[in-house]
């Protein structure tokens, strides 16, 4: 049972096996010695430290078997199981890609995924709004990754809680599809400056949109005046050679 | 931000615990929450309050101190019976 990430751990389900029935695990406790007083119980646990401890482990296994890991953030909808498809379609015969989903429920993203031949595994978090650590932990354990691939980690569609939770990835990379707005690295100021890197998607719509590009990059920076930004379509392939050459050099730090 | 799913991590904690602590009823919860953990405060009590409900913390009083420039949330004491 998971106690750590607040992941609403009950419903989780990990390719449809109950998280907790797929291991036995029991949480860490340090139950703080010292004179029992009546009727008080002492216990000392940060809950939030817990998720640190798995993604640690995560990032240490990872860097291990020299995995480039990253995890996708972004709100419903932008376009992220688009791009892992069409990145695995064009890259994939570059360097073994394998691919955690999370979602709420439904296995579909995996099976769109799965259908490309890469391999994939599905979270479903139930009630719980974000991947943690130690869900992400399983799925690696299953997923039996070969040496110098890339693991990309598709996070449940949430702008806000995903940012919080470290999974142990290399990079968090938000996508923001045009349609969403220009002002949401600003209204969601947390997501954007986790990431190291902005993929503004859906850029085939924007003869049809009034979308301001450079006001989006510029709320981009403004939050995290670091943040790298490529334009890309998961429709028409604009982009994707230089989200290639992101990954690449990526790949490449990391062995 | 994601208060109900950590009000359920406190409630699970309390359930564990008790496993090894031998009680059966919590009266209270004694919580430290950092300034920096991203955590509502008053959403906190009341997804707690909302968790707790048919548990053997029903009830139970969460009070909650504040840690100046900490991201931690940490669960210190628990009230038994
Ligand atoms: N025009 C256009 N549509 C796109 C593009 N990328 C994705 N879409 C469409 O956007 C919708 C959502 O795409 P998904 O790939 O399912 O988005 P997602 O981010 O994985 O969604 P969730 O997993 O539900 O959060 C689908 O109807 C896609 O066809 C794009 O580059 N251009
Ligand atoms: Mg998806
Ligand atoms: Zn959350």
């Amino acid at each position: 049972m998971c106690t750590t990430c607040g992941c609403g751990s009950g419903e989780t389900r990990i390719d449809g096996v109950a998280h907790d029935q797929a291991h036995g695990y029991t949480p860490a406790r340090s139950l703080a010695p010292g004179l029992p007083r009546a009727r008080r119980v002492s216990i000392e646990q940060n809950l939030l430290a817990k998720n640190d401890a798995y993604a640690g482990e995560n990032r240490q296994r990872l860097t291990a078997a020299r995995v480039f890991a990253l995890n996708l953030v972004s709100s419903p909808g932008s376009g992220k199981t688009s791009l892992l498809v069409k990145t695995i379609a064009q890259f994939g015969h570059r360097f073994p890609i394998a691919v955690i989903e999370g979602d709420q429920q439904t296995s579909q993203d995996a099976e769109r995924i799965r259908a490309t031949g890469a391999a994939a595994i599905q979270i479903n978090t139930g009630k719980g709004c974000h991947l943690d650590a130690h869900m992400v932990g399983h799925a690696v354990a299953q997923l039996e990754l070969a040496d110098h691939s890339v693991l990309m980690i598709e996070n449940v569609g949430n702008l806000v809680c995903p940012a919080a939770f470290d999974l142990g990835e290399a990079h968090k990379v938000v996508i923001l599809s045009v349609t969403e707005g220009e002002d949401k690295p600003i209204k969601y100021p947390d997501m954007f400056r986790a990431a190291s890197l902005m993929l503004l998607n859906k850029c085939d719509l924007l003869p049809h949109l009034d979308y301001d590009v450079d006001a989006a990059i510029a709320y981009a920076r403004q939050v995290n005046p670091g943040i790298e930004v490529i334009r890309v379509s998961a429709k028409s392939g604009e982009g994707m050679a230089e989200w290639l050459a992101w990954i690449e050099a990526g790949r490449a730090a990391a062995t | 931000m994601h208060e109900l799913s950590l009000a359920e991590g406190v409630l699970q904690l309390i359930e564990d615990t008790a496993r090894t602590q031998g009680y059966s009823r919590v009266t209270a919860v004694f919580l430290e929450l950092g300034e920096h953990a991203a955590v509502e405060r008053e959403s906190l009590s009341f997804c707690f309050d909302v968790v707790t409900r048919g548990s053997m913390a029903e009830g139970a009083r969460l009070e909650i101190t504040d840690l100046p420039g900490s991201s931690e949330m940490r669960v210190k004491e628990l009230e038994v019976d």
